[in-house]
């Protein structure tokens, strides 16, 4: 049997939260795509509407939908069905992760999914491991967006839906209430400890989630940094407005990705200093000024300085960041022999 | 020529026509059933096209965010049509040669990595490209790269038809076919001197990257344009780098690395060239400043050019410093330059900054 002339069948399927999903060839051009029935109950032109507002979003995070097609369901009913890229690949683990620099990766790259997903004022609701997939090449997907609401627009909600443990406590109440894209923030707290080898206590998996004490993820996980456990804690907020935004996340974890991988090199003439994780500091003393940079793993920043010296024309302070393409002059301009020195950054790219 | 207007499949509306390659016209277009912007793809007429569904299908089987998509393959009265996401920009060769004479450094090491991870995605699913050139490279965003995306991948077996028919009919490197010649600046020697019946591997993508980035660094075909790459790759008789590139104690440190990369792809000996996942990972590691781009107009330089200002619409003039000025192109009154710029005073200073055509 195909449908719609053009998929195949191939008896894999799987129950997602909101219906069947089959894996199916498309005949067109030899390869796998998944079916996937949509949740009955609604407008099939709303349904239809709701994945061309996904489609708009362009994010290498988000699984890429094909083709939707209505077919006859039960009883006369239309059943929409959308044909989505298969993702070749394994689904996130809850359990399965050790707190290392992979780990940081894997959760930048859902952080940086999800930041998009919101930049395109959509909120996802669903937010957990089993919907999330690492493809061939390492990059983590974002599936099913069976859930997800346009932000500002429906998004309001009595019944309580999505999944326990990854719902944020807003979402508990009784009466109709409207919610943010800060769930998808307590969601992505939850995962972030849910992926790891480490029980999560009970507090988590109630309902509604109790709160934990302020310090929990840095005790739970002493590995984490210090900045990125408080904003993991964050997520974790029973106070919707303390939830830090995902883009926030993202950029966070990506400053501890490239922790220590930069570099600054100083040219004056043909003289050439570096500074780097080897060798974090360097004192440029002059009889007419000093200068003493110090690189944190992070940035890079100026401890002291003294007498007649500027940055990109600018007076130096100490505790200044230092841009990262700048030049550094000795002497004022009403001497003959200033000199110049060129000081810039560089750094591997934080990419999936 | 296909109608603005015209649907195919019930879905896709064509909307203009933007291209045409030796082998293929290619249309902008609407996928009506999803909303998105789509291309449209199909042989020209007179073309065989025997083999565009074979290729289509190895298209798309290969899923990466470096490589323009595959949605849809399907004939209509008898013709072959795919169809491919839609990028937003221009080819390799417009978006940064049309514009400038050569990259600096710093550009070329984000294209080098962007561009070794679509065909590291390409060749784990067992796809040799086999026509890798700056024509099937879509750029959006210009210097500033948002995305790069190879295409025709399923062109590869296509062209391979013709380069076979080519060889078949004597010299492959005396074809006539525009194709053939577009592709030998950028074609290995093991591809271009092969007998009848040899299949060059995987080895041969990573050459044109590197025959690819040498390009786009120097301004120069490594081996000549056209019909002139055979006889100096039977010679083995590369360009020269360009003194600039590694002069300037400011860019030599990310010029140096880059160089010895592409010397690394340029390898004789296919086994002697990185595999493409090797490559990523030389890529990787390569320190480089990324922040974005501008492109303003120099006024105003003073002491014979040793620094000046730029103009940018609705900014405030930066500062830059003819340090920062990278190749052998002056920054003088007027000429239009591509720049990063960070905060100084009082006004923001530019780095690095390269001469616009
Ligand atoms: N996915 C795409 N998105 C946007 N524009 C595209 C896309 N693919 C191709 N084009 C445009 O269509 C033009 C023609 O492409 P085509 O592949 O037919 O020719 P070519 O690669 O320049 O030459 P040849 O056929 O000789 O290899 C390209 O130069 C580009 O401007
Ligand atoms: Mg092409």
């Amino acid at each position: 049997m195909l449908i719609a002339d053009r998929y195949e069948p191939t008896g894999a399927s799987a129950c997602g939260g909101m219906g069947e999903v089959h894996k199916c060839v498309d005949r067109h051009l030899g390869r796998d795509v998944m079916l996937k029935k949509m949740r009955q109950g609604k407008n099939v032109a709303r349904l239809i509407d709701e994945q061309k507002a996904l489609v708009k979003l362009r994010s290498k995070h988000v699984v890429q939908l094909l083709d939707i097609i209505v077919v006859d369901g039960n009883f006369g009913s239309k059943d929409v069905c959308l044909a989505l890229e298969h993702i070749d690949g394994r689904d996130l683990q809850e359990g399965s992760w050790e707190p290392n620099e992979d780990f940081i990766k894997a959760l930048w790259q859902v952080a940086s999914g999800l930041a998009d997903i919101h930049e395109a004022g959509i909120i996802h609701r669903d937010i957990k491991p089993n919907n999330m997939r690492v493809d061939g090449e390492g990059v983590i997907k974002i599936l099913d967006f069976g859930l997800a609401r346009e932000a500002g627009k429906d998004d309001k909600t009595r019944s309580i839906i999505g999944t326990v443990g990854y719902m944020a406590p807003e979402l508990w109440g009784e009466k109709t209430i409207s919610f943010s894209s800060a769930v998808d923030a307590y969601a992505f707290g939850v995962m972030a400890l849910a992926l790891l080898n480490r029980t999560l206590p009970k507090e988590f998996s109630q309902s509604p989630p109790a709160p934990v004490p302020s310090s929990f993820v840095t005790s739970h996980i002493p590995e984490f940094s210090r900045e990125i456990s408080c904003v993991i804690q964050d997520c974790l907020s029973h106070d919707v407005a303390h939830r830090p935004s995902l883009a926030q996340v993202r950029d966070i974890l990506a400053r501890y990705i490239l922790k220590d991988r930069h570099r600054a090199r100083m040219v004056m003439g043909s003289t050439v200093y570096e500074i780097n994780s080897g060798k974090r500091d360097v004192n440029l003393k002059s009889p007419i000024g000093n200068l003493h940079v110090h690189y944190d793993g992070f940035s890079f920043s100026v401890r002291s300085a003294s007498g007649e010296v500027w940055i990109n024309n600018g007076t130096p302070k100490e505790g200044m960041k230092m841009p990262p393409a700048c030049v550094i002059t000795f002497g004022g301009s009403q001497r003959r022999n200033r000199h110049f020195l060129t000081f810039d950054v560089s750094n591997p790219e934080v990419m999936a | 020529m296909i109608d603005p207007g015209t649907i195919f499949a019930g879905r896709y509306e064509v909307c203009a026509h933007i291209g045409q390659g030796g082998m293929q016209d290619v249309y902008r277009a609407t996928d009506l059933r999803i909303d998105q912007d789509v291309v449209l793809k199909t042989p020209l007429a007179g073309q065989q096209h025997r083999r565009f569904r074979a290729s289509a299908q190895i298209a798309a089987h290969v899923n990466h965010h470096n490589i323009a998509k595959t949605y849809d393959y399907f004939k209509e009265e008898g013709i072959p049509y795919l169809i491919e996401e839609f990028v937003d920009g221009e080819t390799l060769d417009e978006a940064l040669l049309g514009k400038a004479y050569y990259i600096d450094p710093h550009l070329g090491a984000r294209l080098f990595q962007y561009l070794a991870k679509g065909v590291a995605a390409s060749h784990h699913a067992n796809v040799v490209h086999r026509d890798l050139k700056p024509s099937n490279i879509m750029v959006s965003g210009g210097f500033n790269l948002y995305s790069v995306k190879i295409t025709d991948f399923g062109i590869a077996t296509f062209t391979e038809e013709v380069f076979e028919e080519a060889a078949n009919a004597g010299d492959l490197t005396r074809s006539t076919s525009g194709t053939v010649k577009g592709a030998l600046p950028y074609m290995a020697p093991e591809m271009m001197f092969r007998s009848p019946g040899e299949h060059p591997g995987a080895a041969i993508d990573i050459w044109a990257l590197g025959a690819l980035m040498f390009r786009m660094l120097t301004g120069e075909y490594p081996f000549g344009a056209g019909f002139e790459a055979p006889a100096n790759i039977k010679l083995k008789r590369r360009a020269t780098w360009p003194a600039f590139m590694t002069t300037s104690l400011q860019f030599s440190p990310l010029s140096q690395p880059l160089q010895e990369l592409v010397e690394k792809c340029l390898g004789w000996d296919p086994c002697d060239r990185p595999t493409a996942d090797h490559l990523v990972k030389l890529c990787e590691e390569l320190c480089y400043f990324n922040a974005p781009r501008d492109v303003g107009r120099v006024a105003n330089t003073k002491y014979s050019g040793a620094f000046g200002f730029i103009e940018l619409r609705g900014k405030p003039n930066v500062f830059f410093n003819s340090d920062s000025v990278y190749g052998d192109r002056k920054a003088t009154n007027d000429t239009q330059v591509s720049f990063s710029s960070c905060p100084g005073a009082p006004q923001y200073r530019a780095h690095p900054v390269i001469v616009l055509k």
